[in-house]
């Protein structure tokens, strides 16, 4: 059957599947933004790991991180599994105390956490000021990736890009609507079973067409020696390994639609299931896609699969993915184009979802024009994924940057300690200030992400001056 | 605290270890050694999450 037409044929059925799951959830739906934004506390354990799990994985990992392990080496794994072990730390030493904590104050959204927290409505809004600026961009890459993958699937062409960019939104605002934080985490657990079964079905077909061309796992990796891959030099210098994984080792306490996913287990024990499900998740996960990259990378240096990707090529690496599902059959490449899809949606409505609750309660604005705030949010991630604009793909990726100053002011937080809240927002400030003298100064985006002041990665700049005006403000409010 | 002090420790293996003894290591052997810190990672946060939700 054409490629196109099963493609469609899946695409289809995961969107009438997801639909009918969001629809049946609705039974679950209470009144009141607590409801609707964070079940009132009352998801259980499956739907806690499963949401936790689909929202921080996006399709960057079987699309951006297949194409990292393919042009980098297994650097890619360490990068990825450093993110995983800071975020299973994370959440070991406080997700239990923020659980407890947010049902005895009553937090919905996370910039109410910190305004709670610190005694001021002005760092809410900072909070949230910060989420939108940092977030937007970054969702809009993702609805970006979703229009690509439809025009890749359809064989090219503006219009479907166009249709695959307006079919996320719909999908998006539809399983957003329908039952606030209900529906969007019963059809993340789809979308990330999804994930995970699609994402295995590539690897073993990769495996078997490995073995049938000659080559198994153990000659592959041989093969990938052999082509200069030992050891994690090359592109993952140390300087380039730090300037990866710091921002993400705090992606836990920095991105509201996670830090959020806290306040939403029924009682300790989903929370438990939620934190050790995660990790076996994002465990397996990180793992398969690693795989499935260095084996793709591994048929490319043996000659077999036809593979062509150039890995020196960094323009190249979200091809990787593509082009191994021109080579499967049209069933497996549907159901994998569909996993891609899938990752993108289950990002991007949780996200949608928590800048909503963020409009509504952090700005004050009220539980109508929060959901209003969410109509109007994702007509912005439309408009700018269908304006095609390159530049927004480089601002998503300093998304991770411009968050990280809000690490120090909510672990501390987190830990009890209080301070002067002018001070606090100043903190939180200082990401996307650093973020933005680093743009101006190294004229690059880019350059900008791996940039060095002084020697030091920007990254560490952030956190010191950050970490810095949150003790300052500590003792401040403390004489 | 101790968990914090264990995580702290594992994820100085993630980085010191790979770039100083392992620096020339195989592949597959570096992807065995980030995965066995990996499991490690989820097997105590498995651990010491136990006792959530039986105390009240």
């Amino acid at each position: 059957m054409d490629r196109l037409l099963v493609g469609l044929i899946v695409l289809a059925a995961y969107i009438i599947l997801g639909t009918a799951v969001a629809i049946a959830s609705r039974k679950r739906l209470e009144a009141g933004e607590e409801g609707f934004y964070i079940a009132k506390g009352r998801l259980g354990s499956f739907l806690s790991a499963m949401t936790y799990a689909a929202t921080t994985y996006s399709s960057f990992m079987i699309v951006g991180l297949v194409g990292f392990a393919y042009s980098t080496g297994v650097g890619a794994l360490g990068f990825e599994l450093i993110y995983l072990i800071s975020t299973l730390g994370l959440l070991t030493v406080f997700s239990r105390r923020v659980w407890r904590r947010a049902r005895e104050r009553g937090w919905v959204s996370p910039g109410e956490m910190l305004a709670d927290i610190y005694g001021s409505r002005m760092v809410a809004v900072v909070a949230s000021i910060i989420f939108l600026v940092s977030l937007v961009p970054y969702a809009s890459a993702q609805l970006k990736g979703i229009g690509e993958a439809v025009a890749g699937l359809a064989g090219g062409g503006d219009q479907y890009y166009t249709i695959g960019v307006l079919l996320g939104v719909a999908v998006m605002l539809v399983w957003s609507l329908v039952a606030g934080i209900w529906s969007v985490a019963a059809t993340d657990a789809l979308q990330g079973l999804w994930m995970l079964i699609a994402g295995t079905m590539l690897l073993l077909w990769l495996v078997a067409e490995l073995r049938s061309s000659g080559l198994g796992v153990v000659e592959a990796f041989r093969v990938l020696e052999e082509a200069g891959l030992a050891g994690p030099g090359g592109f993952w210098s140390i300087h380039i390994f730090l300037a990866f994984t710091i921002p993400w080792m705090f992606f836990a306490v920095t991105n509201p639609q996670v830090v959020q996913r806290l306040f939403m287990p029924r009682d300790e024990g989903s929370l438990r299931n939620m934190v050790r499900w995660f990790g076996v998740f994002g465990l397996y996960y990180t793992v398969l896609v690693v795989l499935v990259g260095l084996l793709a990378r591994a048929a490319y240096e043996a000659g077999v699969l036809g593979i062509s990707v150039d890995p020196a090529d960094p323009a190249q690496r979200d091809r990787v993915t593509p082009s191994l599902l021109y080579i499967a059959s049209p069933l497996l490449a549907s159901i994998v184009f569909t996993s891609i899809v899938a990752a993108s949606i289950s990002t991007v409505d949780s996200i949608l979802l928590t800048l909503s609750s963020s409009i509504s309660r952090d700005l004050g604005a009220g539980r109508r024009a929060g959901l209003a705030g969410l109509i109007v949010v994702a007509g912005v991630l439309a408009g700018v994924a269908l304006a095609r604009l390159q530049y927004i793909v480089l601002l998503s990726v300093l998304s991770s940057l411009m968050l990280l100053s809000l690490a120090p002011a909510t672990i501390s937080g987190w830990l009890g300690r209080r301070g002067d809240p002018r001070l606090v927002a100043a903190s939180m400030l200082a990401g996307p200030v650093i973020v933005a003298i680093a743009a101006v100064t190294t004229g690059s985006v880019k350059a900008a992400f791996v940039s060095r002041p002084m020697g030091v990665p920007i990254s560490i700049w952030i956190l010191a001056v950050s970490t810095l005006l949150v003790l300052v403000a500590g003792r401040i409010r403390g004489s | 605290m101790r968990q914090a002090m264990v995580y702290a420790i594992l994820l100085l293996l993630m980085y010191i270890p790979p770039y100083t003894i392992l620096k020339e290591s195989s592949p597959l052997a570096l992807l065995l050694y980030w995965t066995t810190l990996g499991i490690s990672g989820l097997a105590y946060a498995w651990a010491e999450t136990r006792g959530w939700g039986k105390s009240g």
